[in-house]
């Protein structure tokens, strides 16, 4: 469907880290092998529907941190930013009905989406802002960007911290 | 008057992504704005930031546009399209902001763009606290005594006046944010100056506090030639001073004696013809003096909420949708019901159950975070449960909640420190309904418990006949020995079979077996909207432990499609917009899609978008009566978050085909050590790691991989628990 690179490096939750689609910074290589896991590890399951899987990336070494074997937070980002309805075709590949090439999939990207993490602290007054494994954020906004010298992007890529506060 | 024809293209603004206050019951209403309006032929544009919602899906509007809400995007909608009329009362109080900014600016009169539903004036009166209060005043309503402060010192002089305890409530803003109660003038200063940051406008209204007073929730709707109908009225449990996106709320009014509701019903449509030019849903507050019944006005919202999505849920009634009708210019007269589809709209909805609403937190995700509630809201997410009584459905609400409950207490969970309980249920936390039965079952009297939460005596006497049933329970060895008849009352006040396990100390099967055997099974009942009076057609259902079943399944190819359970951190939105594109897909595809969730917010548990909807928690107990029942093919499990397939274990025990990935490769996919080893054999890289089963493991395995190392305990979802440790020392903490 779609690949997604965080901004903030491993470490600080996927539902807290600013997210682009599709990915920005990596080399042909790493997507690469990124696509080549996914696809062992979707028939290695018998995935029958939808998988998320989380990489880090260190040097040109690509490491699978975690898998879903289920719709995960970001599908209805992807399908949003690529006007690609992934769920219903996932849904009826489910339900048996359809196979995967019964579907004309044409996903139609413009520039970039970046994914915003949104926090709701002020209501915790005294809590811990530093983000971490653990998530934090109540909710999210899309912003679709023409290319990487958008401002805004290079706000979020400049201000990227292991432990960034809100 | 009918139909403005006007009117051919809408502009509908959505409300952004979800903050705590303003969650998904706005795609809710938007979504159902933009169906409603697009049935008449009209063209809806759609704004919204939130990518996770349904409202910004092709399925739902002609043109979207996933902007941020700024008055920029705005201008740039329009100078794209034609749009006759923008409506902003479905996207919560920041649709309602960006409205006034973008009239500030001149901007809907430069495009020729009409305001529908509400106009500013309507707007700027309930929102500005001085002007509503004066206006409330001006028609004969009462309203606690107040004053409005700009600035410190003016705060000062007010709280002077008015005396203690007293209220800060800062001006446009959301959710409460910045407003506190001030019990001492000590703590005066600091939530004064608090309350004026986090206000806009810098302005704050300084009010008496009327704690202890009853809260009650009247939902309405308006229509241009000024009839109103109300839909719904909701008794808050916790009285004044909590936050009523978290109270517990209950639905109809349960402790309202007849003469007070007709007072409070003649004051609300008093308060809503006043309010100049409006026509659609509408919200008011109320608080009453549980000695006299005295009311005072607490705040009325000019649009739809929260509560309004509730209340459609709670009463079949779809708000919004009539609403958006009402606002392109229908009267009420003119419209159907939706669920009966032969009576008109122009109606109020009778229940013959009960509903409650109780709040889902996510303390856990805030270390240190003051668990005290009050007059901010602090919930994430909400259930909605439907009973035949009261009890029944808070007790089904405990157990939609997923925090491991079974329901009201009766599940070892219980806190046994007569003066620990006490502390509690003055000091008001998140558990103080769990701990208010721990008092009572204590022997606390009731009298005490009363006027240590100002909760209605009738509330604490219904929960003390639990302790009272509980006490007989105990008196019996085995499931066989409970007498058919308290087994069946059991069951009619909510229990679920592992609560009454836990008491008598036996396995939950046994309770099970026993309860089939003497043939005491769930039926289902439908929500109709009035009292099935009428004949109703659309499938919305309800379990209770009746003779009769309204439900009759079909013989159709069917699947029941899971859903996420209350919103909460990790897990909100985004599985409901999963939702609804399954049931779609499953439509599509021939199916009937049968949805079972217990979510009031939700898109998913609107009455139609599935073919078949069960109201219910998303617990064991409750849903393998459904699916015996329906026998469907089998059920969707990966749309719906953890909450759906961490209960893939349990259909796959009991031979109920899951859709899709089987039961085996999703347990190898969460099981961290089983999936590394899978990582190995595929040779594909991952992080060193080690599995540890308890502390002296753990720090064995840090050793190998060293240190940093990250702890993740497998089965959980958002990362719950997971720590990141960087010495033996956490590490020995985090265990």
């Amino acid at each position: 469907m779609g690949i997604m690179e965080h901004i903030e490096p491993a470490g600080i939750h996927s539902g807290d880290s600013s997210a682009v689609l599709p990915t920005y910074s990596l080399s042909v290589d790493a997507v690469a092998t990124m696509v080549e896991y996914t696809e062992k590890l979707a028939k290695a399951l018998k995935i029958k529907g939808l998988i998320n899987v989380q990489f880090a990336i260190k040097g040109d070494q690509v490491y699978v941190i975690e898998a879903n074997p289920r719709a995960s937070r970001t599908t209805p980002f992807i399908a949003k930013a690529y006007k690609v309805p992934y769920l219903q075709i996932a849904t009826k590949i489910m339900l048996g009905t359809h196979k995967l090439k019964d579907f004309d999939i044409k996903p139609q990207p413009s520039g970039y989406a970046i994914k915003v993490p949104v926090f709701s602290f002020e209501k915790f007054p005294n809590v811990d802002k530093n983000l971490g494994p653990e998530m934090k954020s109540t909710g999210e906004s899309i912003r679709f960007i023409k290319d990487l010298s958008d401002p805004f992007f290079r706000e979020l890529d400049r201000n990227r911290n292991m432990y960034l506060t809100r | 008057m009918p139909k403005d024809q006007s009117i051919r293209s809408v502009l509908i603004i959505g409300s952004g992504p979800i903050i705590i206050g303003q969650a998904c019951e706005f795609d809710y209403s938007g979504s159902q704005a933009s169906r409603s309006l697009r049935e008449e032929g009209i063209e809806v544009t759609l704004i919204n930031s939130n990518p996770a919602t349904i409202m910004t899906d092709p399925v739902t509007a002609d043109h979207i546009y996933l902007l941020p809400l700024t008055v920029d995007s705005i201008i740039q909608i329009l100078e794209e399209r034609q749009i006759d009329a923008v409506l902003p009362t479905m996207g919560g109080q920041t649709a309602l902001n960006l409205a006034i900014e973008a009239d500030s600016r001149g901007v809907w009169q430069k495009y020729g763009v009409r305001m529908i539903g509400v106009d500013i004036a309507a707007i700027e009166l309930t929102e500005n606290r001085e002007a509503f209060r004066q206006h409330m005043i001006d028609i004969g309503l009462f309203v606690a005594p107040s004053r409005i402060a700009n600035s410190f010192l003016e705060g000062k002089e007010a709280a002077q006046d008015i005396g203690y305890p007293l209220v800060i409530r800062p001006s446009y803003t959301l959710g409460g944010t910045g407003g506190s109660f001030v019990h001492h003038e000590d703590e005066f200063d600091a939530a004064l100056r608090r309350g004026l940051e986090m206000s806009p406008t810098h302005e704050v209204l300084v009010e008496k506090a009327v704690l202890g007073w009853k809260e009650f929730e009247l939902e309405l709707l308006r229509d241009a030639s000024d009839n109103v109908v109300i839909i719904c009225v909701v008794e808050n449990l916790d009285p004044m001073g909590i936050h009523t996106g978290d109270s517990i709320t209950v639905a109809p009014a349960m402790t309202l004696s007849d003469t007070a509701y007709q007072e409070m019903r003649n004051q609300a449509i008093k308060a809503m013809r006043s309010l100049g030019n409006f026509s659609g849903g509408c919200n008011i507050q109320f608080a009453q003096n549980p000695e006299t019944e005295e009311l005072i006005v607490i705040e009325i919202n000019p649009r739809v909420s929260r509560s309004s999505a509730l209340a459609s849920k709670a009463t079949g009634y779809p708000i919004a949708k009539i609403a958006a009708k009402l606002a392109i210019g229908y009267r009420l007269d003119e419209l159907n019901n939706q669920i009966t589809k032969t009576t008109s709209a122009f109606f109020e909805p009778t229940l013959d159950y009960v509903i409650v609403k109780m709040p889902r937190w996510s303390f856990e995700k805030f270390p240190g975070a003051d668990h005290q509630l009050g007059l901010q809201m602090k919930s994430v997410g909400e259930v909605m449960a439907i009973g035949r009584n009261f009890l029944e459905a808070l007790q089904k609400a405990c157990q939609s909640l997923e925090n491991n409950r079974m329901g009201l207490g009766a599940d070892k969970k219980e806190w046994i420190r007569t003066s620990d309980v006490l502390e509690r249920l003055e000091k008001v936390s998140d558990d103080r309904i769990f701990r208010l039965k721990d008092a009572l079952r204590l022997g606390v009297p009731e009298k005490t418990v009363q006027k240590l939460t100002h909760i209605d005596p009738w509330f604490i006497k219904q929960i003390k006949q639990l302790v009272k049933m509980e006490q007989q329970l105990m008196r019996y060895n085995v499931a066989e020995d409970i007498p058919e008849d308290f087994f069946r009352e059991l069951k009619e006040v909510g229990y679920s079979d592992a609560q009454i396990a836990w008491l008598m100390r036996i396995k939950e099967e046994e309770v099970t077996r026993q309860r089939f055997l003497l043939g005491i099974k769930r039926t289902y009942k439908m929500v109709d909207t009035c009292a099935a009076e009428f004949e109703a057609k659309t499938p919305y259902f309800y379990s209770t432990f009746d003779s009769e079943n309204e439900s009759i399944p079909s013989d159709r190819r069917k699947v029941v499609v899971l859903g996420s359970g209350p919103n909460r951190i990790g897990q909100g939105i985004e599985f409901d917009y999963c939702c609804v594109h399954g049931l779609l897909a499953a439509k599509d595809a021939g199916f009937e899609a049968i949805m079972i969730n217990c979510n009031p917010e939700t898109v998913s548990t609107d009455f139609d978008v599935a073919d078949k909807l069960y109201f219910e928690p998303v617990f064991w107990e409750h849903l393998e009566e459904i699916l015996e029942l329906e026998k469907p093919e089998g059920v969707i499990v990966q749309l719906g978050g953890q909450t759906a397939l961490k209960l893939a274990s349990e259909f796959h025990k009991r031979g109920i085909p899951i859709m899709g990935t089987d039961y085996h490769s999703m347990d190898l996919a969460e099981d961290r050590g089983a999936f590394s080893t899978l990582l190995k054999d595929l040779e594909i890289p991952y992080p060193l790691f080690g599995v540890a089963g308890d502390a002296d493991e753990a720090l064995r395995v840090a050793k190998e991989v060293k240190y940093p190392v990250l702890v993740r305990p497998s089965y959980v979802l958002g990362g719950q628990y997971m720590r990141i440790v960087i010495n033996d020392e956490e590490l020995n903490a985090t265990c």
